[in-house]
């Protein structure tokens, strides 16, 4: 059913939490700051991890990660 | 030496240069019509260069595509690509980006002083292309009375037109920052007030509505101009500052470093592209011809064309001084950009070029726009060029 995504950060609103690093790990890790490493492109994320990912970027406190689901 | 100064940057302590926003008076294309003094007048820029042609999308992306015409703000991203992208999309404006965020460069400033009637020719183009009826000049508030200029520039245009064929022109002024000229930031000052970047959707939209925005640089569109009347646009329009007299020049691509820069020794050390560009030794440079083919092939980077000599005995207070600046000019809203320069900076003024490449790598190309990542590859290559030795040290190790 799921064909994975992508997930992307939104920098303006980031404040380097590392919620999303504790949620998904081996997929999103956080720098020294505490900000994920996720480029501007985003990351890619496989279809088993979809279901992670979407609830990380449920959970972000600050609403800062999105979870783009790839074309069906 | 004397006299050295870095064009809006304060070196050293001492005082920030002049930025180069004057031309020298040698046209190679753009500015071949063009007296000093003066912008050329609608009449004499339709005598020397003809009508302008009525073409649709496709037949000005051909046009585009036959002379491999590049944005020349910086990111030399295809025009062709560009046009094509608003094929079948409704426009709602056409901005033209005079915002020379750069205080190394000068040449959108002389582009619209000397030739204005040439960059309105190539935003009308895209105007009657698009079907798009509002075009914005978007200049930042730097040196000179460009606004004042382009004003009468427009209303000697427009006297010539019947009521029908005016074309619509407003101008807007962004704040004086280095990120406030960069293509998104524009988009946002215009239509929120707010001229920070936040990335643009590709093709990008206006804020809130559907219409799409086409926006290019000022210089860019001047040679699409050209280029829709069957000439070849290519020339090298170049902003020299630092250790020589700071002025804008376009002159033959087949034209050397040289030539431009007389007094240079192969020791002092030439920015190529800017701030965020590379530093090379001028040796390596000087007998470079000016095209950003043959200045990439020496390591370097074309980028707006802006090209600032450092003497060598001044290499390391520039290179603090680059480095400083361009962390002070971050917006500050994304985190690795407004705590990863500063420190970036600070390794920079202690010399430490393996620090400064883990830092880099850690700041990554993260944040909504590309200063971060701009920036750290520009501080890396500064070190690189400063502290030759250091380099050779860590590719032994």
């Amino acid at each position: 059913m799921s064909a994975g995504g992508m997930l992307e950060v939104d920098w303006h609103r980031c404040q380097g939490l590392a919620m999303c690093a504790a949620a998904l790990p081996g997929l999103v890790d956080a720098d020294r700051w505490g900000y994920p490493r996720i480029s501007r492109r985003g990351t890619a994320v496989s279809p088993e991890r979809t279901a992670d990912a979407r609830w990380a970027a449920r959970s972000c406190p600050l609403a800062a990660l999105r979870f783009v689901p790839a074309d069906q | 030496m004397n006299n050295w100064s870095l064009p809006g940057l304060e070196v050293g302590g001492a005082a920030a240069g002049p930025r180069p926003v004057a031309w020298d008076g040698h046209g190679h294309r753009l500015l071949s019509g063009a007296r000093l003094g003066g912008a050329v007048p609608p009449q004499a820029h339709l005598t020397q260069w003809g009508p302008l042609p009525g073409y649709s999308l496709e037949q000005l992306a051909l046009r585009a595509q036959h002379y491999a015409l590049l944005g020349a703000g910086g990111a030399a991203f295809p025009v062709h690509r560009k046009l094509r992208a608003m094929m079948n999309r409704r426009v709602g404006t056409v901005v033209i980006n005079g915002a020379e965020g750069e205080t190394c460069s000068g040449k959108d400033q002389v582009l619209l002083r000397h030739v204005p009637q040439l960059v309105l020719d190539g935003a009308e183009l895209v105007v009657r292309a698009t079907g798009c009826r509002r075009i914005v000049l978007r200049l930042s508030p730097g040196p000179g009375d460009t606004g004042r200029q382009m004003e009468h520039a427009i209303a000697a245009r427009n006297a010539t037109r019947s009521r029908g064929e005016r074309l619509n022109i407003s101008l807007s002024v962004g704040p004086d920052s280095f990120v406030a000229g960069e293509a998104s930031a524009v988009v946002n000052g215009l239509f929120t007030g707010n001229a920070v970047p936040t990335g643009l959707g590709v093709p990008p939209r206006q804020p809130r509505r559907r219409a799409y925005v086409y926006l290019s640089n000022v210089e860019t569109y001047a040679r699409l101009a050209v280029a829709a009347r069957g000439i070849d646009p290519g020339s090298a329009l170049i902003s020299l500052s630092g250790a020589t007299q700071p002025r804008v020049t376009e002159r033959a691509p087949t034209l050397r470093f040289a030539e431009l820069l007389p007094f240079a020794q192969p020791h002092d050390i030439v920015i190529t592209g800017g701030w965020h560009g590379a530093w090379l030794r001028a040796a390596r440079l000087l007998d470079t011809q000016l095209t950003p083919a043959a200045v990439a092939a020496h390591g370097g980077r074309w980028g707006a064309g802006a090209f600032v000599l450092v003497p060598s005995e001044q290499a390391v207070a520039a290179l603090i001084a680059v480095s400083q600046f361009l962390a002070q000019e971050s917006a500050g809203r994304c985190g690795p950009c407004r705590l990863g320069l500063p420190q970036l900076a600070g390794l920079a003024a202690r010399g430490d070029l393996e620090g400064a490449r883990a830092l880099a790598a850690e700041i990554g190309d993260r944040g909504a726009c590309g200063h971060p990542s701009a920036t750290s590859s520009a501080v890396v290559s500064a070190l690189e060029c400063v502290y030759p030795q250091r380099l050779q040290r860590s590719v032994a190790a």
